[in-house]
């Protein structure tokens, strides 16, 4: 009794292994498209901007003029706002975390929680704009500042940091806070002092992580409202202000009237991507060096 | 443990420099400046020349007209420049309506500027708050019509002919239903959205509040305006004579015939008794004069704007006020101090 | 160590002292026992005020909106002329452009997404994939406004090049860029689910003289489907709220069509436009922006919803 026809598999054989070729070089091309893609867009945008990258542009005041424009005002407004986000998303972040891993486990508050922050999480950017512009503009009066506009990023960004330090915190083994116990230390003492600071590695990477994606945002504040010329820099927490992103909106926008501002555009993204670059690294080294095997 | 605690809190400590650091730099602008005297030495002995008036500080803001914002802006910087370097001028261009709904509000804006008049409306508004408004005007500017460089056909209309491109009652959709010569190819007319002042002007000083056509191409953006004509051969789009002034090897200017031969709009033919005077309107910037009586660099730049905007008009795309007009505004605000 | 210290000092009074010193610390520390599970609390609802302040905001002026101008004809109208002197506001012109860019995006992303998941569960080495995966998540982490720019100053140009009659500002161009903005989130999603398929599996498949093309179609895929669908699902979300590319790159004609060379807005660009002329509050279109927004909101948040009902409902157990 033959359960197998050799000669039909024989038969069959080339062609199959032929199509498994074939798709072989058809699955690694559409990996190479992406590759492309970023290479492209990467190059295209350092041709275009590198020529106007230099100390005047990086220090100097926003202008009209694109031969006198510079983006020093944006950068720090870039700072300020990452003052406003870090703390704020540290504090709500890590505290949500902690409530969550250590005092909320298995019950139904904490699944509602949960289930909370994974679906604010997929909320449009644009939405938490309205959300800054009705409470934190409108309502709470302080206007398009910087202030706002952090508050506004914070929210945003807090699902990351949420879920960052659940992560951290979640894999700090448990014979480290058991032993903590075993030498009578209490709950709080032993998240102060050994769960906190075995988690703190993946805590700042996270952290790292939601400050890089709040500084790249553009839409909340579009929706906010950022002055198209703001040429002062801003200094606390109650001036107005204007951050890479949006300088590369209005130069975008603008590229039809001034064709060097097309050119001003892409020294500006190529400036925040390096930022953006120098941030993701921070964060890498971090969770390399520091993340202790146990 | 220990080790870690100790570079993450370099790390922090770090970051807390640097943005300190850059926060006292921004006190004091003056540290940042030096790429500033370098290349203009000549605007800071101006600078100095008028020193004697007092150094002032705090914010104005300033929204409204797309169509103003590129003269505005240009006042503004140069005020920050060479006048008041502690003051902050932000200028915004939502469009004039919005623009209005900015200004007339308890702690609103400063200035709205406008490429209409204010509306009863809106007057009754700023009354109903208690906002006394200052009506100033900047400058003159054309209504100018543009299309396509590669459109050879179109560049010398009659006012009868463009109208009825935008007149929903114009029975015009092809090129070739305005004069049989003309080509035989669909019309895209476009312009600014009903945010602008200068679609209020079209639509109430030209098309007599008809509607307009179906099918207009309405944009938030002027920037798109330009680029949209620029691509297309077949559209023709009307703002601002600035927009095309900064534009003129992307776009034609369309000639106009307002019964007397054609007209090209220019700094020259543009004025209230000029040739070009049909689709010539006055621009605006409204002052909230309770802003400038309580706020010092409100008034001073409010004074910096009616000295030196004619100054300024030709490089935005705009005929220059008479010297009477300005006068008056000045006397106004000096009245004010 | 304090308590031998004060041993040998053999002084009583200390140890009075220490034992005061202890219970005052007790006191502290279960001060803050009590205190701090409260305070974390306090901060765990900060997410869900958030929420709440999204809801809010968004439905009551929804609700007031919806007074003014009845539900179906919201809905059902083709025109929107929110600024003009008899305004008109259906929604549709927004709704097809949310759609079809966003159509156009998941036409991209999904078959690219989907082989490069392939790809790197299935054949890659080691090496490779250690390579590649990071690159992805750099084109992850690009902001949208780079794309943005991208789309306007040279994919909107190059296209024009091979599509006659293509606007200057269309829905096409950005739809494509946010095709690739989204190609790593469905990849890495798709990949995760394909690798957590059991290596014995893919051995069984394989040791019956299955071809990887085979083990792939007929055994990872099918295992894998509900993780894949769920990363489909979750890109359109993304694609729906996407805001900057279509703004910058499709300007904001309202056009109701299906005309891909056209300009069309989409909800977000809508937005982007009434906010940035600032509608004074109370008027009726500063209601509609946040209709829109509430429109927007509850499409994303179906999407969510759906993208993890089908991961745990239809997750094979191994």
């Amino acid at each position: 009794m033959k359960y197998v026809d050799t000669a039909q598999v024989q038969k069959k054989m080339n062609t199959r292994l032929l199509t498994n070729k074939i798709a072989k070089s058809l699955f690694f091309l559409s990996t190479l498209f992406g590759l492309i893609v970023l290479v492209v867009l990467i190059f295209r945008v350092i041709s275009q901007g590198i020529a106007w990258i230099n100390l005047d542009f990086l220090t100097g005041k926003l202008s009209n003029n694109p031969e006198r424009a510079g983006i020093m005002g944006a950068i720090l407004g870039t700072l300020w706002l990452m003052v406003v986000v870090a703390p704020v998303t540290m504090l709500i972040g890590v505290g949500t975390a902690i409530y969550l891993e250590c005092y909320a486990k298995k019950s139904r508050f904490h699944s509602f929680i949960q289930t909370n922050i994974s679906n604010l999480a997929g909320v449009p950017s644009i939405v938490f704009g309205i959300l800054g512009l009705t409470v934190f503009v409108r309502t709470m009066e302080l206007g398009n500042v910087v202030l706002a506009g952090g508050l506004t990023m914070a929210l945003l960004v807090l699902p990351i940091v949420v879920v960052a330090s659940q992560e951290a915190i979640r894999s700090v083994p448990s014979q480290l806070s058991e032993a903590s116990y075993g030498m009578g230390a209490t709950k709080w003492q032993t998240i102060k002092n050994i769960i906190l600071p075995a988690a703190l590695p993946g805590i700042l990477t996270g952290a790292i992580l939601s400050l890089s994606r709040a500084i790249g945002e553009t839409a909340p504040l579009v929706v906010i409202g950022i002055p198209a010329l703001l040429i002062p820099f801003p200094g606390s927490l109650m001036d107005r202000f204007t951050i890479l992103p949006m300088q590369i909106y209005y130069w975008t926008i603008d590229s039809a009237l001034v064709a060097e501002y097309a050119n001003l555009a892409a020294a500006t993204i190529v400036v925040l991507l390096v930022v953006l670059f120098v941030l993701n690294s921070v964060a890498i080294i971090i969770r390399n060096k520091f993340q202790q095997r146990y | 443990m220990n080790l870690k605690r100790y570079v993450v809190f370099l790390v922090m400590a770090a970051l807390m420099v640097l943005v300190t650091a850059c926060g006292g730099g921004s006190d004091e602008p003056t540290a940042a400046e030096g790429t500033d005297t370098e290349e203009a030495p000549v605007e800071n002995t101006e600078a100095d020349a008028n020193e004697e008036a007092t150094s002032l500080d705090g914010s104005v803001v300033v929204d409204g007209s797309g169509t103003v914002y590129p003269l505005m802006s240009l006042v503004a910087e140069e005020y920050m420049f060479t006048e008041q370097e502690n003051v902050s001028v932000e200028v915004s261009r939502a469009g004039t309506s919005a623009g209005f709904g900015r200004f007339l509000v308890d702690n609103g804006t400063d200035f709205n500027n406008a490429s209409r008049e204010i509306k009863e409306e809106e007057q009754a508004e700023a009354d109903e708050i208690g906002i006394e408004v200052k009506e100033m005007k900047v400058a003159l500017d054309g209504l100018t019509f543009v299309i396509n460089k590669e459109n050879d056909w179109a560049t010398e209309l009659t006012e009868e002919e463009l109208i009825s491109i935008f007149h929903s009652e114009g029975g015009v959709t092809k090129w070739s239903d305005i004069r049989p010569d003309f080509p035989d190819e669909e019309i895209h007319p476009m312009g600014p959205n009903e945010n602008h002042g200068t679609y209020e002007f079209f639509y109430e000083n030209v098309l007599d509040k008809a509607d307009l056509v179906d099918g207009v191409n309405l944009q938030q953006e002027y920037s798109t305006l330009v680029n949209l004509v620029s691509e297309d051969v077949n559209a023709i789009a009307f703002f601002g004579f600035g927009y095309y002034v900064n534009n003129q090897e992307k776009l034609t200017a369309v000639s106009v015939d307002f019964g007397n031969g054609p007209v090209e709009p220019s700094l020259d033919t543009i004025g209230e008794d000029a040739e070009y005077a049909t689709f010539t309107r006055p621009v605006f910037t409204y002052l909230n004069v309770d802003m400038a009586k309580e706020k010092p660099q409100v008034l001073d730049f409010a004074l910096y704007v009616a000295k030196n905007v004619n100054d300024f008009a030709g490089e935005a795309g705009f005929a220059p006020l008479p010297d009477t007009e300005v006068q008056e505004y000045i006397d106004f605000l000096e009245g004010l101090k | 160590m304090e308590a031998n210290s004060a041993v040998n000092k053999g002084n009583a009074v200390n140890v009075r002292d220490m034992i005061a010193d202890k219970k005052r610390s007790r006191n502290l520390s279960n001060v803050m026992e009590k205190v701090m599970p409260k305070v974390l609390l306090v901060i765990a609802t900060i997410s869900i005020l958030t929420t709440i302040g999204i809801l809010f905001t968004l439905l009551t002026e929804t609700i007031e909106f919806f007074q003014r101008i009845p539900f179906v004809e919201f809905f059902t109208g083709t025109v929107l002329k929110p600024l003009s002197q008899n305004p008109e506001f259906g929604v549709l012109p927004l709704l097809t452009g949310t759609l079809i860019s966003s159509g156009i995006a998941m036409f991209v992303a999904i078959p690219i997404g989907l082989m490069t998941a392939i790809y790197l569960s299935e054949y890659a080495s080691d090496k490779v994939r250690r390579i590649v995966k990071p690159i992805l998540e750099i084109l992850a982490g690009i902001p949208t406004i780079v794309y943005g720019f991208f789309a306007l100053t040279f994919v909107t140009p190059i296209l024009r090049e091979f599509i006659p009659g293509l606007q200057a500002t269309n829905i096409l161009s950005p739809g494509i860029v946010m095709g690739i903005m989204i190609i790593p989130m469905v990849a890495s999603l798709s990949e995760d689910a394909m690798s957590s398929v059991p290596n014995s599996m893919r051995e069984g498949a394989l040791a019956l003289g299955s071809t990887k093309l085979e083990v792939t179609g007929k055994v990872i895929i099918p295992a894998a489907m509900s993780g894949i669908i769920a990363s489909f699902v979750l890109g359109i979300s993304r694609a729906i709220g996407e805001t900057m590319i279509v703004t910058i790159a499709s300007g904001s004609s309202k056009n109701f069509t299906f005309d891909i060379t056209q300009s069309m807005q989409t909800m977000t660009a809508y937005i982007v436009e009434v906010t940035g002329g600032d509608a004074p509050a109370g008027s009726t279109i500063y209601y509609s922006l946040y209709a829109v927004a509430m429109t927007l909101f509850v499409f994303t948040l179906i999407m969510n919803l759906l993208a993890r009902y089908i991961s745990r409902r239809f997750r094979e157990e191994y």
